[in-house]
């Protein structure tokens, strides 16, 4: 069976849980505490991630870091539909790519500014804040014309795509990073849309939304 | 142009583009001082209310809107669209809410593409030249980290040579006048009908929107370019407005340098709320029959909008020289509009529905009381049996109406002398196979068929019955022999069968007033409290409606009303004073 190492309160892990839970794959859950015993640091930890990094999945063997990675992974093996991960498609792939790109600026950003708030981390918040918040403009413009086009999603395309799961999480998240939403009307309504997908599960501080 | 609205204690401000407000989803708004949840219920409504649940503050905007209620996420209070007031309580399921509990509404209204709100008390509707009678498209908001002072020196600046942003094909931008606030329209070579007016939308002292307008005489049939080229106008300015090297363009006096806060006490809104004793008027807005002997009222507000009601309440309609009666809404949790009711004409009793068959026109004015609830309907029930006979239709079909919203499971059985008996019949069938209609059965068959029907509840199932007290009688009678908890069993009496009994003499203690009062015999409770100028509220005075009741502290109460429940009977902390006597020399009550 597919094994993960998890932690509850990772944004990063969060997206692979719900993922999982979307395909409707069965997997064990290894909980590694990330806070206040940094287990990710530990020795034995780090034999699997030389990085001290979560997530990392171990399926039949095959060892797997890095959250955009594992979705990616998980995608192309287990996703029999392509919607999530439309790997024969050149621009598509790419477009994807792109935003798995930016989910990691956004760990960068949003995720550091939160775990400086509420793990107490020793980060230039205001900095993490000010990347945070810049992102989030760049989305909400991108998504408010999305929606000008009549399209749901990120990226192109009725479906949604691994750009949903990869971004979604510290976007839902921002505001324990200390980081408003209130002026992003089109990422508000894009993660109503996302949590009505088929399949959502929440985390602590992600709420359900509405049917 | 450039309109500043800055002081929302003052004037209509846009606080949000009509296309913001999807179905089903809460929109996250801000003026200085007062964040507001933002929502348009399913029957386009658009709802502004402050973002704070009554309960322990939290924002509404992370709860949820289903079509009809706002639910707060923390503790799942709901609020009616349009009137703001707690439908329900799920910590509280066998309760209705207080009237009072009602959040703070603001008024909305949608104009040019944008949705706008107030503080004040009526201003004068905005009304722009350039967008009167033009078709409109809002550019996207732009939120700007800067005072509004500052946003509007700037874009005044920067108007005067907007073409430098020009479209692709040389735009002409006229500026026909400018001044402090505002700066005036400007053409485009290639549409030269358009133009664009732009709102600054105050949000706190060092944050901004910029709310931009296209019109022109015709559809825009391409939006698309022109909004991606003023999104990114705008993006610019905002980045050179938050720039560190544009001091100039600075507020000199930032009014975060003032001590005090910007928020002001507004007046109360105009909508109607109340403790129950108020009385408001309405105008019956339509009346048709509905069955033999039955009229349906439509009754709307004459100025603002009705109070709140939830499933199960009822209003009192009161007519000069006339006993209050007592009419149960037919409301669904999404129709706030207006308050539906069926009557049926009563040969005996007081005349208010001989009255109301034979004179009340279309338009005339009515007085009624605030909604009450003494029929609340548990929204926490796995399966629910709603049991109505005749007119007793009326609070059944507004629970229904509340459960099939809300996706719980329920069955109606509706018991009819015939067809022609059958009010409000298309809304009934409207519940298809969740409803039964049990037509022209004996009184043995209706006791079979009830049989029946509690023979199938489990445990869990929550009954609520109304109807004619014969049949009330009979399903109780009917529960107790089946095993049925009295606590599953919930009805609702119009009127009281008993032969009230005044035979007894006694004494009241009124422990908040500090008085004692003699009751002789012949004279209710009620009647010697009113005649000492102690106010408490009544209605029916024969038992049945309940407003009257209040806790008794010691004595032991004889109770000949049916409002009161048979628990609550035997518990002995409750009295209906218009009908109920005592045992003891003596009842000490707690007003």
């Amino acid at each position: 069976m597919l094994k993960l190492y998890d932690y509850e309160l990772s944004g990063n892990c969060f997206k692979i849980r719900w993922f999982l839970n979307i395909l409707g794959i069965e997997y064990e859950s290894v909980a590694v505490e990330f806070y206040p015993s940094k287990e990710h640091k530990s020795a034995w930890f780090k034999e699997i991630n030389p990085l001290g990094q979560l997530p990392v999945i171990d399926d039949d063997d095959f060892r797997l870091r890095d959250a955009q990675a594992i979705l990616v992974y998980i995608a192309t093996k287990y996703d029999s539909s392509g919607n999530w991960y439309p790997s024969h498609d050149a621009s598509q792939t790419g477009e994807i790519a792109q935003w798995l790109s930016f989910a990691d600026s956004l760990t960068a950003t949003i995720s550091s500014a939160r775990l400086a708030t509420t793990f107490f981390f020793d980060f230039d918040l205001e900095k993490c804040q000010t990347g945070g918040h810049e992102l989030l403009r760049i989305l909400d413009e991108h998504l408010w014309f999305q929606e000008q086009q009549q399209l749901e999603w990120i990226c192109r395309g009725r479906h949604p795509s691994l750009a949903e799961i990869a971004c979604f999480p510290y976007v839902a998240l921002s505001e324990e990073g200390g980081i408003s939403r209130q002026e992003f009307a089109a990422v508000r309504r894009w993660t109503d849309r996302v949590k009505r997908i088929p399949g959502f599960i929440g985390m602590p501080g992600i709420f359900p939304a509405g049917s | 142009m450039l309109y500043l609205n800055g002081d929302a204690s003052k004037e209509w401000i846009p606080v949000a583009s009509g296309t913001d407000l999807v179905p089903r989803h809460v929109f996250h708004g801000r003026l200085p001082g007062q964040e507001l949840a933002i929502w348009r219920a399913d029957d386009g409504f658009v709802n502004i209310w402050q973002n704070r649940c009554l309960h322990r503050g939290v924002r509404l905007t992370i709860g949820t809107n289903d079509g009809a209620q706002l639910r707060c996420q923390y503790h799942g209070w709901c609020y009616a669209n349009r009137t703001g007031s707690c439908t329900y309580i799920p910590a509280h399921p066998g309760d209705s809410p207080a009237p009072t509990l009602t959040n703070r509404t603001f008024p909305s209204i949608e104009k040019y593409g944008l949705v706008w709100t107030t503080l004040a008390d009526q201003p004068p509707v905005p009304a722009i030249e350039a967008l009167e009678n033009h078709v409109t498209v809002p550019l996207r908001a732009v939120s700007v980290n800067a005072s509004m002072q500052t946003v509007c020196n700037q874009l005044q600046h920067r108007a005067k040579r907007f073409d430098e942003f020009g479209p692709a094909n040389d735009s002409q931008i006229e500026v026909m006048s400018s001044g402090p606030m505002h700066v005036e329209v400007r053409q485009f070579a290639d549409l030269p009908d358009a133009s664009l007016t732009f709102f600054i939308q105050p949000v706190d002292e060092d944050r901004s929107v910029i709310r931009g307008v296209l019109s022109g005489d015709q559809a825009l049939a391409e939006p698309l370019p022109l909004l991606r080229f003023f999104s990114s106008a705008l993006n610019e300015m905002r980045d050179h407005i938050e720039s560190d090297g544009l001091t100039v363009f600075r507020d000199t006096e930032k009014i975060s340098d003032c001590p005090g806060k910007i928020t002001k006490p507004v007046k109360p809104s105009n909508y109607l709320r109340a403790p129950s004793t108020q009385m408001l008027k309405v105008r019956v807005s339509k009346k048709r029959q509905e069955a033999y002997g039955v009229v349906a009222l439509e009754l709307s507000p004459i100025k603002g909008m009705l109070p709140g009601a939830q499933p199960g309440a009822h209003i009192d309609i009161c007519l000069p020289g006339k006993h209050a009666a007592q009419y149960s809404l037919v409301n669904g949790p999404a129709e706030t509009g207006r308050y539906l009711i069926g009557v049926k004409r009563e040969e005996a009793g007081g005349g208010v529905s001989r009255h109301i068959h034979d004179e009340l026109q279309q338009g005339d004015e009515v007085e009624i009381s605030f909604p009450k609830n003494r029929f609340p309907l548990r929204r926490d029930a796995v399966n629910t049996v709603l049991i109505a006979g005749g007119i007793g239709i009326t609070p059944i079909l507004s629970m229904a109406k509340t459960l099939s919203h809300v996706n719980l499971d329920f069955v109606l059985h509706y018991f009819v002398r015939s067809e022609g008996h059958t009010a409000f019949a298309s809304e009934v069938s409207a519940f298809e196979q969740n409803a039964n209609l049990h037509v022209g059965l004996s009184v043995g068959h209706t006791q079979d068929q009830v049989s029946e029907i509690l023979e199938k509840c489990d445990p869990t199932t929550q009954i609520y019955v109304c109807g004619p007290p014969p049949m009330l009688d009979m399903v109780q009678c009917v529960s107790k022999e089946q095993g049925i908890s009295e606590k599953m069993v919930h009805t609702e009496y119009f009127e009281n069968p008993n032969t009230i009994d005044l035979g007894i003499a006694f004494r009241v203690v009124l422990s908040r007033s500090n008085k004692v009062l003699a009751i002789p015999q012949g004279k209710t409770i009620l009647q010697v409290l009113q005649e000492n100028d102690i106010d408490v509220p009544s209605s029916c005075e024969q038992g049945a409606c309940g407003t009257c009741v209040v806790k008794v502290l010691l004595g032991n109460p004889v109770h000949q009303d049916v409002c009161l429940t048979e628990i609550e009977k035997q518990q002995g902390n409750w009295i209906a004073t218009c009908v109920s006597r005592s045992s003891s020399d003596e009842l000490i009550l707690d007003i």
